[in-house]
């Protein structure tokens, strides 16, 4: 027998996608922010609601670690609110007040006593920690993308899978009814499918809604192309012989055919990710998301929607960094996932 | 008692006719050869015998599940994404399902692949590897070994040996030879090879645009062809011989 | 005169797994020489290592390749565009897969004249006609105008072996040029090949058919994983085979 050792194609991409530095780079930057958001409840000082009107607009807090000419435990001043000349606010800091840092709190990583005040990343109109309820949105902002696609593969796969396997009229009215959804233009389509929604639903619901939604935007683009493999897949000799081997049709949609179709779904399934973040923050900004007190990302970002935060508290606009880290790593990643399955850019490994 | 009775069959796919009013009948223990060029629509009626296609007109009975076929291209009859157990698995649950089972002695299901692995001439140990680990040959013994487990009574193979390496192709068409006696097959040898058709097969059906043109032994056949379009076959055949 | 072909110790390998080891042997002009083996003998890596068409894995450890007097190895890789196609024509498996499907076969055989000659629009298609009535296409007009798609798999190969004897090249490198066709397409490809012959062209022709190789070939290379086994004018390597593998190879056509 001779020694030539075929690697598989799946060993083959994966190879390729880790010598991608961009991509692995990318990688790391989203399990960083899932990781953030998942351990939210130990990261932030505060719960996300948690406000103190006293500090509306509170720039960062620093941490001070010298307390008159020795090092010391960190701790922060008291800041005064105080208005200047043409009625700015201005926050002062009160030497005389301080408060120690503390670590691991009430299952919280760090913190202040009250009535201290300690604002990682600046405080928004209510005195609310951004930074918590940047990490406390970021569980809902990260999390509605990936449920959402989870249902838009499964739809995409099925309907492509069965349209494709089949043909014949059942392709024609599924494929119709993909262009249907593919012909209404995206986030117009999401506004009238947001409307439908009776006003009443609490948090949960709508937020169930909107995934919902997102899903139906999307799923119609991923069955065509589904579709389309299927339809050549199912000329396939292996397909065939499990034909005459009577194994039943749906068995062989779901164990030969679709399998096939994993590597290209998987990558334009990242790609989908990045646009459903973008939705949702679209839909919360326009306030048709998810609602106040709970943040997501999105309805972070419609508190800076005014000339006077961006201006005067800058910090504000953080979200939409975040947004734009993690829409971009879904996107890198999708990319260097279907090149890496792209066997034109590959050699097949003889070792 | 026929094994496979074909009657008055016709296929075509828009203008082309396929196959044209073509008529077989196989009886148990018969090795048949079908040689015609490529295009000629033997694939299609080997389609049509296993079911995969309905005729246009005609009629093809067979007791059902009782036929299993090798395809010709090693390198797309097996799921790459499929592991060798898995592959044959799929023909013994198969062979399980169909109405013909007999009451076989229960045994276990990996022993049985194991010996159907060693009745195809490959190691038993193969089983957890994939398709693309193994060459073209190999993977025909595999798809044997798959078609096998279904435990048919007639096997057709469909030039299953035309894609791979000359003396790859003996070292098959011996193991089919034994095969056929060890399980008691009934055969259909598709191809366009005399010189194979020769070793393997004792009935011959010669397909010439869709008609069959001739029939008979092999051996008459090939000694003293009477359709020109045999003659020409034989001549380019014997012309090619060493 | 001197052998057009001169290839002495190559050796080709991926890695640490060598494919081609240590192979000698000469293709004169006007003749048609044959490699044969079986898959894994490494009989298509040499035709590649010829015209410098290896994949990137693949390195040229060792050996000369000496072509018309010139050593190929050594040459740039501006010249060695020019001799391919030009002096050196090659003929794949794959009818399908060597022609581009978006352009008529016509086109194709004129960018190969363009690339390589200065002839102008007329005389080209005069001479693209010209080569594919030699090589036996029933309507060379209407072939010139079709697309690869709309020719059957016969015409197609000799669409190919027409293209890469278009610019008059003194070897055609055939790799496995019947091994898709019925025997009575093969036998007319085998006729084709015998006729280039007799205009001085020389083949070096791989394959593991031995019948035709007996039939068309003067000169045969026995190859195995590699290594030459057996060489030597085909009517004393076929009749009085003396090592064990060819002799495997030659019963398999009894």
């Amino acid at each position: 027998m001779e020694k030539v050792i075929h690697r598989s194609r799946t060993h083959l991409a994966f190879a390729s996608f880790r010598q991608n530095r961009m991509a692995i780079f990318c990688l790391w930057a989203l399990v960083i922010l899932y990781g953030l958001a998942i351990f939210a409840d130990f990261i932030c000082p505060y719960a996300y609601q948690d406000e103190d009107r006293d500090f509306s607009y509170c720039p960062p807090t620093a941490v001070e670690f010298v307390d008159q000419g020795r090092w010391v435990c960190p701790f922060v001043y008291k800041r005064t609110l105080t208005f200047d000349a043409v009625h700015r606010r201005v926050y002062v800091k009160d030497l005389t007040q301080k408060y120690p840092l503390h670590f691991l709190k009430e299952g919280r990583l760090l913190g202040v006593d009250a009535p201290g005040r300690f604002y990682i990343w600046g405080a928004d109109a209510r005195g609310r920690d951004l930074f918590s309820r940047i990490w406390y949105g970021a569980r809902i902002s990260l999390s509605i993308g990936l449920l959402g696609v989870g249902i838009s593969f499964v739809l995409g796969l099925l309907i492509g899978g069965i349209a494709g396997y089949y043909g014949g009229w059942l392709d024609s009215i599924l494929m119709r009814l993909c262009e249907m959804f593919m012909m209404i233009p995206g986030f117009y389509l999401m506004l009238a499918l947001r409307a439908a929604v009776p006003e009443n639903f609490n948090s949960v619901q709508v937020y169930v809604s909107v995934v919902i939604i997102l899903a139906l935007i999307g799923w119609a683009s991923l069955a065509r192309i589904i579709r389309g493999m299927a339809l050549s897949l199912r000329e396939r000799d292996y397909v065939l012989a499990a034909k005459t081997l009577g194994v039943p049709d749906i068995v062989i949609i779901f164990k030969h055919i679709l399998p096939q179709t994993i590597s290209y779904s998987i990558a334009t399934l990242m790609l989908t990710v990045s646009s459903y973040i973008l939705a949702e923050a679209g839909l919360s900004v326009v306030g048709l998301g998810i609602q106040d007190p709970i943040p997501s990302w999105g309805n972070l970002l419609s508190d800076a929607m005014g000339i006077v935060p961006v201006i005067f508290a800058p910090w504000i606009l953080l979200p939409g960094f975040f947004i734009f880290i993690a829409v971009m790593s879904f996107n890198v990643i999708g990319d260097a996932l279907r090149d890496a399955f792209d066997p034109m850019f590959r050699e097949e490994g003889i070792e | 008692m026929s094994i496979l009775q074909i009657q008055n069959v016709s296929k075509s796919f828009g203008k082309l006719c396929a196959v044209d009013d073509v008529s077989i009948s196989l009886l148990p223990g018969d090795h048949l050869a079908i040689i015609g060029e490529s295009g000629c629509g033997k694939t299609t009626l080997a389609k049509m015998m296993m079911g995969l296609i309905k005729p246009d007109a005609g009629s093809i009975k067979a007791e059902r599940n009782s036929l299993q076929m090798v395809f010709q291209d090693p390198y797309q009859s097996l799921d790459p994404l499929w592991n060798v157990r898995e592959i044959l698995n799929e023909a013994l649950q198969s062979f399980k399902r169909s109405p013909r089972q007999t009451k076989s002695e229960p045994r276990d299901d990996t022993e049985r692949l194991e010996k159907m692995l060693l009745a195809v001439g490959l190691s038993p140990q193969i089983l957890q590897r994939f398709p693309h680990e193994f060459s073209g040959g190999e993977r025909q013994r595999i798809a044997i070994a798959r078609a096998l487990l279904a435990s048919p009574k007639v096997l057709v193979l469909d030039e299953a040996v035309s894609a791979l390496d000359t003396l790859v192709q003996k070292q098959i068409i011996d193991l089919l030879k034994k095969l056929k006696q060890d399980f008691n097959l009934t055969t259909i040898f598709i191809s366009h090879n005399l010189r194979l058709v020769r070793h393997f097969s004792d009935k011959i059906v010669v397909m010439y645009q869709g008609k069959i043109v001739e029939e008979g032994r092999v051996a008459t056949v090939l000694q003293s062809p009477s359709h020109p379009y045999t003659q020409q076959l034989v001549q380019a055949a014997y012309y090619k011989n060493l | 005169m001197n052998p057009l072909l001169i290839i002495k110790d190559l050796t080709v390998a991926v890695g640490a797994k060598v494919l081609v080891n240590n192979v000698s042997f000469e293709v004169p002009r006007g003749k048609i020489v044959a490699i044969a083996g079986g898959s894994g003998s490494g009989k298509t890596t040499i035709g590649l290592s010829i015209l410098r068409l290896l994949s990137p894995a693949l390195s040229i450890k060792q050996g000369s390749i000496i072509f018309e007097g010139h050593s190929l190895l050594g040459l740039p890789v501006r010249e060695m565009q020019n001799c391919r196609g030009a002096r050196i024509g090659m003929v794949f498996q794959e009818p399908l897969s060597a022609f581009d499907p978006l352009f008529t076969i016509g086109h194709q055989l004129d960018e190969v004249l363009v690339a390589h000659t200065q002839l102008s629009k007329q005389e080209r298609d005069k001479k693209i006609l010209e080569t594919l009535s030699e090589v036996e296409l029933p309507d060379p007009q209407r072939a010139y105008k079709s697309y690869p798609h709309q020719l059957s798999g016969g015409m197609r190969q000799r669409a190919m072996v027409a293209q890469a004897m278009v610019c008059g090249p003194s070897l055609i490198i055939a790799d496995e040029p019947t091994s898709n066709l019925d025997i009575t397409l093969q036998i007319k490809i085998m006729g084709l090949l015998g006729r280039l012959k007799s205009k001085n062209i020389s083949i070096l022709l791989i394959t593991h058919d031995l019948g035709m190789i007996s039939h068309v070939a003067d000169e045969v290379i026995i190859l195995r994983q590699g290594m030459v086994v057996e060489k030597g004018p085909v009517g004393q390597v076929i009749g009085q085979p003396q090592h064990e593998y060819t002799k495997e190879l030659i019963e398999v056509f009894q």
